[in-house]
């Protein structure tokens, strides 16, 4: 029962969450985009280079470091 | 220009080397190797394991090498499309993945669900629909590797094409699905840190300024440094629409639900999906637009990423980048091949021709599979190639075939008035509508039907969306006349474990495992 609740919950949370970002991603930034017809100056470009750029790192950390921290924990929980 | 002395070391590295780990990891671990082991993992992977390896079975040679392409072509909204288009149906996945979860925890593939949920019909339509995905996705992914391969070492096609499979085929065979999450891991890691050190010369050697100037010379129609890209927005489209049925009828994404625990389930496909976009996104831009800004001469726009690679960095960028796409290859691969193989134990071997199979049996049936899929994937990718079926045209038109799958599976799961007879016409009348249209759109604007005319935007984007309308508009509509309610409490003790015989022997160490899953969960 308990998991049943806590699978609930994710289902909750997690369908906001995926409905939230496909709008952002989808509709929000490139309609705003779109419509306004903006062409990207240097200073933008640059930013959305960064952007790129940090978005890959931290990913790529996230990625790389998060199965070995679940790992321990679980190692020390048994 | 690399030898191909090269693409043969590098296959065999990476072959030896994953199927080595496997082995000693094998032998590390105390427990046997189980049927439902090796099919479902132990349904015990954490968040981070499983969005890595979600990661990887979406990263194909495709994202790399295709996202580069429409950065060249459309500018800095081609990146933007690309990883935007594909990352909303993994973060989607993750509400049918938790329902999969709750509903059947137990089942092994979705067409399990399907076959308890619907009627037979449903179960061998969806079957179809799910290893013709499968099928063309591995096929798709091998060929894909076997391409950049020759046109980067000269090594020979064919050659490659056999033994890309082996290298992954292998290793899965000894360890399952859990040996696919660990090479899956690996894979993503390497991914990122080939990824991060191309983008990091491109700021050091060119700088962001040169690029963005050189983008700016290029002539005003061309639309490269504004996301208000006409051009652009179609093929965002078309990438939208298109890939939702290879990631939802696709069994290994709902394998990797079906692998997590619950607690992991649909958080995994959320960070999964929103670090994936990352990938594309900078390879695209760091590649692909940047090739074009730096005014890199490329015949081909689909080759854009290879030469930025070579021009970054020369011979060492060559092979990083033959190595990062390798290594996208081997994962969605293995993930591929575990996918086949459980559909087959499981919706065709245990359903129709052996139920009362033992787990022994059960796990030499999944090897067997295994190893003969892995080695004719091989050849039928050699095949395909034979017949001129070219990449591009392939990641376009799937969508078309693959797609009427979408929307009634998704309601299987979600909605109890859903009908085995609305689903089955749905998903059915779905697919052949779309192809008409698709076939009529070329005929009418283009004038032939053709490869070229077949492969034109507008053909494709009308006939992916026919199939998602009449499908959904089909197998709602039955659902609404027909007023049945299903009881998806009925469905929970309808799925079995593979090791039933065993467990009931070990069943009160199982106990005490549950105990510790409810304490971590």
């Amino acid at each position: 029962m308990d998991s049943n609740k806590q699978l609930l919950k994710d289902a909750k949370l997690c369908t906001r969450w995926a409905f939230s970002l496909t709008f952002v991603f989808i509709f929000l930034f490139p309609g705003i985009m779109f419509i306004t017809g903006y062409e990207y100056s240097l200073a933008f470009f640059k930013g959305w280079t960064y952007l790129a750029f940090i978005w890959l790192i931290i990913a790529g950390l996230y990625t790389a470091i998060r199965p070995w921290v679940e790992y321990y924990i679980e190692k020390k929980q048994v | 220009m690399l030898s191909s002395t090269t693409g043969y070391l590098i296959l065999l590295i990476f072959g030896v080397f994953f199927t080595g780990l496997t082995i000693i990891m094998q032998k590390r671990r105390k427990e046997k190797m189980t049927a439902e082991q090796f099919s479902t993992a132990g349904r015990s992977v954490g968040i981070g394991l499983a969005s890595a390896s979600i990661i990887a079975a979406w990263t194909w040679a495709a994202t790399l090498m295709m996202s580069s392409s429409t950065g060249f072509k459309y500018g800095i909204s081609g990146p933007y499309w690309y990883a935007a288009g594909a990352c909303i149906q993994v973060l989607l996945f993750a509400i049918v993945a938790i329902h999969l979860k709750r509903k059947a925890p137990m089942a092994h593939t979705f067409l399990e669900f399907v076959g308890k949920r619907f009627d037979k019909k449903n179960h061998k339509l969806m079957m179809g629909f799910a290893l013709m995905t499968n099928i063309i996705v591995t096929a798709m992914v091998i060929l894909g590797g076997a391409i950049a391969l020759n046109s980067l070492t000269g090594m020979n096609v064919y050659a490659a094409a056999f033994l890309i499979p082996l290298t992954f085929t292998i290793y899965t065979m000894i360890g399952g699905l859990k040996a696919s999450f660990i090479a899956d891991y690996l894979n993503t890691v390497m991914i990122f840190v080939i990824l991060t050190i191309f983008a990091t010369v491109v700021y050091v050697k060119f700088g962001v300024d040169t690029v963005y100037e050189g983008l700016k010379a290029i002539p005003e129609q061309s639309q490269m440094l504004t996301m208000a890209s006409i051009p652009g927005l179609f093929f965002g489209m078309i990438n939208i629409i298109g890939n939702f049925g290879t990631v939802f009828v696709d069994q290994s994404y709902w394998q990797r639900a079906i692998a997590s625990k619950d607690s992991a389930a649909s958080k995994a496909y959320i960070y999964g999906g929103i670090a994936w976009f990352s990938i594309p996104f900078a390879i695209a831009t760091f590649m692909g637009v940047s090739a074009a800004g730096l005014g890199l001469n490329i015949g081909d726009p689909d080759a854009s990423a290879p030469l930025m690679a070579q021009h970054l960095l020369g011979s060492v960028g060559s092979i990083l980048f033959l190595v990062m796409l390798f290594m996208a290859v081997m994962s969605t691969g293995a993930a591929e091949l575990t996918a086949i193989t459980n559909i087959i134990v499981t919706d065709i071997y245990r359903k129709s021709i052996n139920p009362k199979a033992s787990g022994q049996q059960t796990l030499k049936i999944s090897r067997i599979v295994t190893l003969s899929f892995g080695l004719a994937m091989g050849l039928l990718s050699i095949l395909l190639f034979k017949a001129g079926i070219g990449l591009s045209f392939v990641y376009m038109a799937m969508g078309i075939f693959v797609s009427g799958a979408v929307i009634p599976l998704t309601l299987g799961l979600m909605w109890k008035k859903a009908t085995s007879t609305g689903n089955f016409y749905g998903a059915l009348t779905g697919m052949v509508s779309g192809i008409i249209v698709w076939l009529v759109t070329a005929q009418v604007r283009y004038g032939e039907i053709s490869v070229a005319s077949l492969g034109e935007l507008h053909s494709m984007l009308f006939g992916n969306v026919t199939v998602f309308v009449v499908s959904g508009f089909i197998a709602i509509g039955h659902g609404l006349i027909s007023k049945q309610e299903f009881d998806f409490d009925s469905l929970k003790d309808q799925f079995h474990s593979f090791d039933e015989e065993q467990e009931a022997e070990t069943k009160v160490t199982k106990e005490s495992e549950s105990k510790d899953v409810l304490v971590n969960g």
